[in-house]
Formats: structure tokens, sequence, C-alpha cells
């Protein structure tokens, strides 16, 4: 062969090569083609040299192997019906139309901010600013929706502010995640309970959701945390709190996306009974 | 172009050497870091006779052939490709006035060399564990392999080439 001839035909092998290689990092099927064929070709060879045994023993173990496989499929799918029903009897979801997900993907920002991605979105009916629930509380609220999947704003996210009422008398405030100008220490994941009354927040106190109005972003009701520690008083106004979120969001994994219900019936005036025994609030 | 006694032998060797290392010395209980690179030996053996784009050529296509023999490389094509600059580098030490035993020895540890910064280089890439000390025994295996059969690869070569069969 000619020196200039096989200084071409190396050429063009290195492209094909390279333009291969950039094929299969990018993921098109061409490349598959090409290891198929190199299994095709030359996997009845090793087969040949390697001596595959087709005795009693090679076909108990595969199917014990295969057995294993289908335990531990079945062992996954009663752990997620467990959570699920978990979900669906907590006191989060009664009374609530809601459509049940799961979390396909979560994000650590950099500021240590935890946001989740869950696999259902525009197809299935969600919007956004939908409430997301755990069985033990509030999630989030989702702040953008695809045809397939949702992100969700995870409580204590940057510039999540709930409306909140604490405690049995029902006292108004906001839980939003600490700031970085906070004047009291709070441990990492808890939230801080702002702008309330002072003298109501007492440490065992369960923060609940305000709720807005058609339960967009936040239902009402839905269990947000407890209150943990009481700041101290220093003469401000309103006092603040450190609230334990009731879900950890570093462990979320089957939740549930309350389904807006706009009222649409006017509510009817009722009598009040005659004897006053104590007022409602 | 009439296929060459020499061609065919080279064919057959890579084949046979890719399958070996590939299938039959695991199954023997050969620890990876002591098979040594018996495809690298036959590049490194014609490259070093026949100079860089020689090398190269060759280098590329027995890299296609331990590529393609399962389990398949991932990403496909990189292995040729380091193949290629390992023959194209072994070549580059073909010397016509010179008839010194230690060049051959000398232009496989480049070559091998070349490998293993190749497979250091792609793990690192893919962020994958990288295995150093491995790949520098696997080096060295190669290099002393490469020693004992080297010298008779060069001599069929030469053998053949003068009986007019390469």
């Amino acid at each position: 062969m000619q020196p200039t001839v096989r200084r071409c035909l190396l050429v063009v092998l290195a492209s094909l090569t390279l333009a291969l290689l950039v094929a299969d990092l990018a993921g098109w099927s061409v490349a598959d083609g090409v290891r198929r064929a190199g299994g095709f070709v030359l996997g009845p060879v090793q087969r040949a040299l390697a001596g595959v045994p087709r005795d009693d023993l090679a076909a108990v173990e595969s199917e014990n192997v295969r057995l294993r496989a289908v335990a531990a499929e079945q062992q996954h799918r009663l752990d997620e019906l467990d959570r699920l029903d978990e979900l669906l009897g907590s006191s989060a979801t009664t009374g609530r139309t809601l459509v049940p997900a799961r979390v396909v993907a979560t994000d650590l920002s950099a500021l240590g901010v935890r946001s989740v991605t869950i696999d259902v979105g525009s197809r299935d009916g969600i919007r956004t600013d939908s409430t997301v629930v755990a069985a033990d509380g509030l999630v989030g609220r989702v702040v953008a929706v695809s045809p397939w999947t949702s992100d969700v704003q995870v409580l204590g996210g940057a510039g999540s502010v709930v409306a909140v009422r604490v405690g049995p008398a029902g006292t108004l405030g906001t839980v939003s995640a600490p700031a970085a100008g906070d004047a009291e220490p709070r441990p990492r994941g808890s939230l801080r309970l702002a702008g309330i009354a002072p003298s109501t927040p007492v440490v065992g106190d369960v923060v609940r959701t305000l709720g807005s109005v058609d339960e967009t972003p936040y239902a009402a009701g839905i269990v947000v945390g407890t209150v943990t520690a009481v700041d101290p008083d220093r003469g401000q106004l309103t006092r603040s709190a450190t609230v334990r979120p009731a879900v950890d969001p570093d462990a979320i994994d089957v939740v549930a996306v309350l389904v807006p219900t706009a009222r649409s019936t006017p509510r009817p005036a009722a009598p009040a009974a005659r004897t006053t025994a104590g007022g409602g609030r | 172009m009439r296929p060459t006694l020499l061609g065919v032998l080279r064919t057959a060797y890579v084949l046979v050497a890719a399958l070996l290392v590939a299938t039959l010395l695991p199954r023997l209980g050969a620890q990876p870091r002591w098979v040594p690179d018996l495809v690298l030996v036959a590049v490194v053996a014609t490259a070093v006779l026949r100079g860089p784009v020689h090398g190269a050529l060759v280098g590329l296509l027995a890299g296609w052939v331990v590529e393609l023999v399962p389990p398949v490389g991932s990403p496909l094509g990189l292995t040729p490709l380091v193949m290629m600059v390992a023959g194209l580098v072994a070549g580059s030490f073909r010397r016509t006035s010179s008839r010194s035993r230690l060049r051959a020895p000398a232009a496989l540890l480049a070559a091998a060399g070349v490998l293993l910064v190749g497979r250091l280089g792609s793990a690192v890439l893919a962020e994958g564990s990288v295995e150093v000390a491995d790949g520098l025994w696997r080096l060295v295996a190669t290099v002393a392999a490469g020693a004992l059969v080297l010298p008779a690869f060069l001599a069929l070569d030469r053998a053949l080439v003068r009986r007019r069969l390469g």
C-alpha cells in the first residue's frame, strides 16, 4: 500500500471512530447498533470459549436469581402501598381531593435548600400553587408544572412564607426559612415563626396553615410543625419562635397534591342558638 | 490488494488475544492486574518495524477489535483512539540504522504508558474511581510479557517479509 493511501485511510478511519465516539456520548442509536453487532458476532465465540455448563445447577441458580428479584420487587411495592395507606388515612388529606405522587428527583441547592420533583404534571391536572402534603403534614407548594412532572418548593425554601395559626387559640403568624439576619440561633432544618402576638406561643404548640382563597397556594388546617423554642422577649411588638417541621424534607417519598376546590354554592345563613353558650372564634 | 500471510496471521493473533484477555484468562482465575495487554504487544511489534502511520492504522483497527469483543466498551470508540495514539508513539521508535534490542521494549513501554494515561484520563473525566496501582501493575506485566515475546514477533515478521509473504 502506498504511504499516502495509508495516511488517507488512517485519517478516514480515525474520523469515523471519533464520530462514533461522539454519537455514543450523545446517546444516538448508531452506537447501540455497533455494540449489538459486536455481541452478535463475537458472543457465540466467547460462549464456546467459556464452555457454559447447561446442567440442572445452572438452571436452578438462574431460577433463584429470578425469584429473588421478584421478591424484592414485591417487597418494594408493599412498602409503597403502606406509605400510600398512611397518607390517605392521615388528617392532612381527609375530606380532600388529591393526586398521589412520588418524588422522582431532589436537588440540594448551595444554600442547603431542598427542592423536589414529583411524578405528576399538567396531564394529571396539577396546577401551579397547589398544596403538597405528606402523611405527617405540609411539604410545600407546586411552583412549576410540566406535562408529566412538577417542581415543588419545599417548606423552608428561599422565599417560602406560610401564613399559620398557632396553638389551640389559633393565633396568626407566618412561618418562613430562618433569615440571614436572624438574631436567634436555630437548629438546621428548623423554621422561623414570626409575627405572633406576645405571650401566645408555648413550646409544644402545633402550627397549622391558615389557608388561602380557593386553597391556593396553601389549604387550611394542615400541620406545619411544632413549636420547639420561643425566642426571649426583647420588647418587640411581636414574638418569634422556632418551629420543627412535621415532614423531614430529606426523606419525602410518597406525597399528595391537593386539588383546589373552589366554593361554588353560596353559604346559607343559619339561625343562632337561643342560649349563647360561648361563641365561636 | 491480496491478503498476505503476515496480514492474516496478525489479524488472527489480535482476535485470539482480544478474546483470550476478555474471556478465557478471567475464567482461569487470572487477576486483571496481572493480565498483560497482548494486543498492544502485536501493535508495537508491527509499528516499531514500519513507522508511525502504519502503527497508528494497526493500532486503530486492533483497538476496534478489542472494543467490539463483548463486554463492548463505553464510550464506544475511546479504546481505538487511545490505541491509535499508542501505535503512533510506538511507530516513532523506528530507526532503520540502529538494531538495538532495547528499542522494541522501550516502544512497548511508551505505548503502554499512553494506554495507561488514556485510561486514567477517561476515568477522571467520567468521575469514576482511578486505580493507579492496578494500571501500573498491568503496565509492568505488559512490558514483561512483551520483552519475552517481542523478539520472536520481530524475527517472524522479518523472516516472512524476506520470503515475500508479508
